[in-house]
């Protein structure tokens, strides 16, 4: 089974991007659990939404220690999760800090951050999902470019298509947008991931079958 | 696919959320009725309902409590037509009422009551467990572990509701209502939204009436108690001289535990869907040949204490371990039911090794009042009056987006427990102190329970200032409409106001919390005007909702300019990122001020608070072309 952690700041479009793969996934005809977050917490709180894919899975929640692929919208909130991590752990972060509404809050540099949660994770991919966006006409798009990002090693370890991906993507409305955002991210990745992140994931599947 | 795209079908496997499941098998049990409260997790059964009632030809509604939606829902199955309400587990204690005397009368088409309970409080004031409510009302309750379970109990709740013309409970919780699960869908049979009502003697709860409805009562529940043995959602698998009995939810932990164990061929399962009543017989054969019993349930320890009972009656001495190992608080996870059911089979287990902390401290993150909520400059400016005038002063909160005005620096909701709590509380602290008591509470919420609070105020005569949040929708829940919704597809608009004025309020006064001088003003007003005549004031503060306006204006494809600040301008004072605190303006490392464009939703209220001046937009816009979408 493959156990997803997907994090970030309520109102970054996480359900979108959970759905999406979800729905991706079943479209291959793997048996899916997505557990969402609702209500409360969506109203700019941290956010956690866990994917969960295999014919095994049969509760919510993921085990504790086996989270394989971690997409996290905001830094802060990776590094606020970076404890699911274990050594074969995928982190894909979008290059961004949301400051949380507190009154003088301490904020810890980026740079700082950035070593500290690369320390968490053997394979660690850091995308600027946000600027991309922003650059290409959208300020409200970095998750779909993460979703591009992320559809790349999800298709190389045979979890998902591209295609059904796309095309699920572009039921969002916004096509034209939405398209350019997703080839983006999927490039970005093309360029950037290593085939030994990819076999971490491909790992996690075949447990399920041995 | 969305919900709405799937009613033309009748089989397939679909993603669907676990509250669309259990609006799917509702409409696949012959659901002809449907009301409810928004509540989280319980918002988007109604909201699915909703979205397909005119192609399907239900009745759905949104209505203005859980008591009410309920008695409208009960109605309709005295009607002979198959209904459904739902609620949050909290809005069952709204219900309560109507609940209790349902399992007197029954009914007549299926009832089907929904409550989805939140384990850890996610969104919620408490994390009562509501399955206690089954044995409180001698109601039978159903409870799901997955999204297809759950379909396949709401169906077969209706069928079950009919057959003994007694309402039965859905008890779900945040992790099945709001996890999405492959379903498999079957047909949705044609909808009978119209019934007759049979007068009934039954129907009339008077005392020699409800004490044959007693007898009748007991009857029925012993019919119940015997069938529930048989039902395809209480089962035996595997089989070892160890039984492990998991309740609902704690059903796919325990299948995955024993998984990780390899130990599923040495243990005995016993799944229960329906943990009122028990299904006995089930129970006793599962458990006469067994030395250990192990349950786990989520919250409270129901089943574990019927399992003792019913051994202890059926003179079975197998040893029962449950809340020992598993604990009462809180939603169950892996880590929780492994280490439980590690000591339970003497198994080494350890748990997952300390948590590699990244080497950074990462700030908390509360949530937080959206980008351009209307609640912030109201609160903002709440608490700089309160602070440069030393007024003495209690908050009385409510449950809504404003109970995030708890939080710093505005720090003004000091009570919350329950729905209407602000009024209520707040007018038994205005007897009993000499501090202003300010009632604050949204507009859904005041519709919900606020009125008969605020009567009592202005009956006797009481000094407090309610201030009335009016966003014009049940806005934490998901934007579900309430009666101060304007444009509620044909349902009338009731402004606060009125309804106030009606009461005989003589300081109502409407004003826009975006503009904080009148907030100022008119705030200071009713305090004045509190003190001086002992009787209630309401003020009502009306701008919609941030989202909605958002979203309406992206709709319209009107362009949102975000606002920039002066870099020279700003003395980097912190007055908008650390007292008026919009999410979307942040200090940079000088102290100035730097507003994020992929936060900030144009709406102008920042720029007021700026001493200098130095927040404008980013470039010039047609302001009132976008101001229409905000009100």
């Amino acid at each position: 089974m493959l156990n997803v952690l997907i994090s970030g700041v309520g109102g970054q479009g996480l359900l979108t991007l959970s759905r999406i793969l979800g729905q991706a996934a079943l479209n291959e005809g793997l048996k899916v659990v997505v557990s969402e977050t609702h209500g409360l917490s969506q109203r700019g709180g941290s956010v956690s939404v866990f994917l969960r894919i295999g014919d095994s899975v049969m509760a919510p929640l993921p085990p504790e220690d086996d989270i394989r692929l971690h997409i996290s919208m905001e830094l802060i909130e990776a590094a606020r999760y970076s404890y699911l991590h274990n050594a074969s752990t995928v982190l894909v972060v979008n290059d961004k800090i949301i400051r949380p509404s507190i009154p003088g809050v301490k904020i810890p540099p980026k740079e700082e951050l950035i070593s500290a949660i690369r320390k968490t994770t053997p394979y660690f991919y850091l995308v600027s999902a946000s600027d991309m966006s922003l650059k290409l006409g959208s300020a409200i798009g970095a998750n779909v470019v993460m979703l591009g990002f992320v559809t790349y090693i999800l298709e190389k370890a045979s979890v998902v298509t591209k295609n059904s991906v796309m095309s699920e993507v572009l039921k969002l409305g916004a096509k034209e947008i939405n398209a350019r955002l997703f080839e983006a991210g999927y490039q970005e990745a093309l360029n950037k991931v290593s085939d030994e992140a990819v076999e971490s994931l491909r790992a996690s599947k075949r447990l399920e079958h041995s | 696919m969305s919900f709405r795209s799937l009613v033309s079908l009748s089989s397939g496997k679909y993603l669907l959320l676990g509250n669309e499941a259990i609006a799917r098998g509702a409409l696949e049990g012959g659901l002809g009725f449907a009301a409810a409260y928004p509540g989280t997790p319980s918002s988007e059964i109604l909201e699915s309902l909703i979205a397909v009632r005119d192609i399907v030809g239900i009745y759905a509604e949104w209505s203005v409590n859980e008591k009410v939606a309920f008695e409208a829902a009960y109605g309709a199955s005295l009607a002979g037509v198959n209904a459904l309400t739902a609620m949050k587990h909290v809005g069952m204690n709204v219900a309560a009422d109507p609940l209790m005397s349902s399992a007197y009368t029954g009914v007549e088409g299926a009832l089907v009551v929904v409550t989805a309970d939140d384990p850890s409080m996610h969104s919620s004031q408490n994390e009562q467990d509501n399955r206690w409510y089954g044995v409180h009302a001698y109601i039978p309750v159903f409870e799901p572990f997955d999204a297809d379970e759950a379909k396949r109990m709401t169906k077969y709740a209706f069928e079950f509701s009919r057959r003994f013309k007694h309402p039965v409970i859905l008890r779900t919780t945040t992790r099945v209502s709001h996890s999405r699960g492959v379903v498999e869908l079957g047909p949705i049979p044609e909808v009978r939204a119209k019934g007759k009502f049979n007068k009934e003697d039954r129907f009339v709860n008077v005392p020699a009436n409800a004490r044959k409805n007693k007898i009748r009562l007991l009857e029925r529940w012993g019919a119940i108690s015997e069938v529930v043995n048989e039902l395809p959602f209480n089962s035996v698998e595997g089989d070892g001289r160890a039984l492990i009995i998991a309740s609902g939810s704690a059903y796919g932990y325990v299948v995955e535990a024993l998984d990780y164990f390899r130990v599923k061929d040495k243990v005995k399962i016993l799944k229960i869907g329906t943990p009122v009543p028990i299904p006995k017989k089930l129970l006793v054969e599962a458990a006469e040949d067994v030395d250990k019993i192990l349950v786990v349930e989520e919250l409270d320890s129901l089943v574990e204490t019927n399992v003792k009972s019913v051994l202890h009656d059926s003179r079975i001495e197998a040893e029962v371990r449950g809340k020992d190992l598993v604990g009462y608080e809180f939603e169950l996870n892996h880590s929780r039911v492994r280490r439980a059911i590690a000591k339970f089979l003497n198994l080494e287990y350890s748990p997952p090794q300390a948590p590699s902390q990244p080497a950074v401290s990462t700030p908390a993150r509360i949530p937080t009042l959206c980008p351009g909520c209307p609640y912030r400059p109201l609160f903002f400016e709440l608490r700089r009056l309160i602070n440069q005038e030393k007024i003495p002063y209690i908050a009385s909160g409510d449950i809504g987006c404003y109970s995030l005005g708890y939080n710093p620096p505005y720090r003004m909701q000091d009570i919350i427990i329950e729905m209407g709590n602000s009024i209520g509380v707040g007018y038994g602290l205005s007897i009993t102190t000499e501090d202003n008591v300010i009632a604050i509470i949204g507009d859904s919420t005041f519709y919900h329970a606020g009125l008969p609070p605020l009567v009592n105020a202005v009956w006797h005569r009481k000094p407090i200032v309610v201030i009335v949040l009016d966003n014009e929708v049940t806005a934490m829940t998901g934007h579900q409409p309430a009666p101060s919704t304007k444009d509620g597809e044909g349902a009338r608009y009731i402004p606060i106001e009125n309804v106030v004025s009606g009461l005989g309020i003589k300081f109502v006064e409407v004003i826009d919390p975006y503009d904080i001088k009148t907030v100022r003003e008119v705030v200071k007003k009713a305090l004045s005007y509190v003190r001086e005549f002992k009787e209630p004031a309401v003020i009502v503060a009306r701008r919609r909702c941030a989202l909605e306006a958002v979203r309406d204006l992206r709709r319209a494809g009107v362009e949102i300019v975000p606002y920039v600040v002066l870099e020279d301008k700003c003395v980097a004072c912190g007055i908008c990122y650390d007292w008026f605190v919009c999410p979307a303006i942040i200090p940079k490392s000088n102290r100035k001020a730097w507003i994020d464009p992929e936060l900030c939703v144009g709406c102008s209220a920042c720029a007021q608070v700026c001493p200098t001046k130095a927040i404008i937009p980013s470039r010039e816009y047609d302001k009132e072309k976008v101001e229409k979408f905000w009100r």
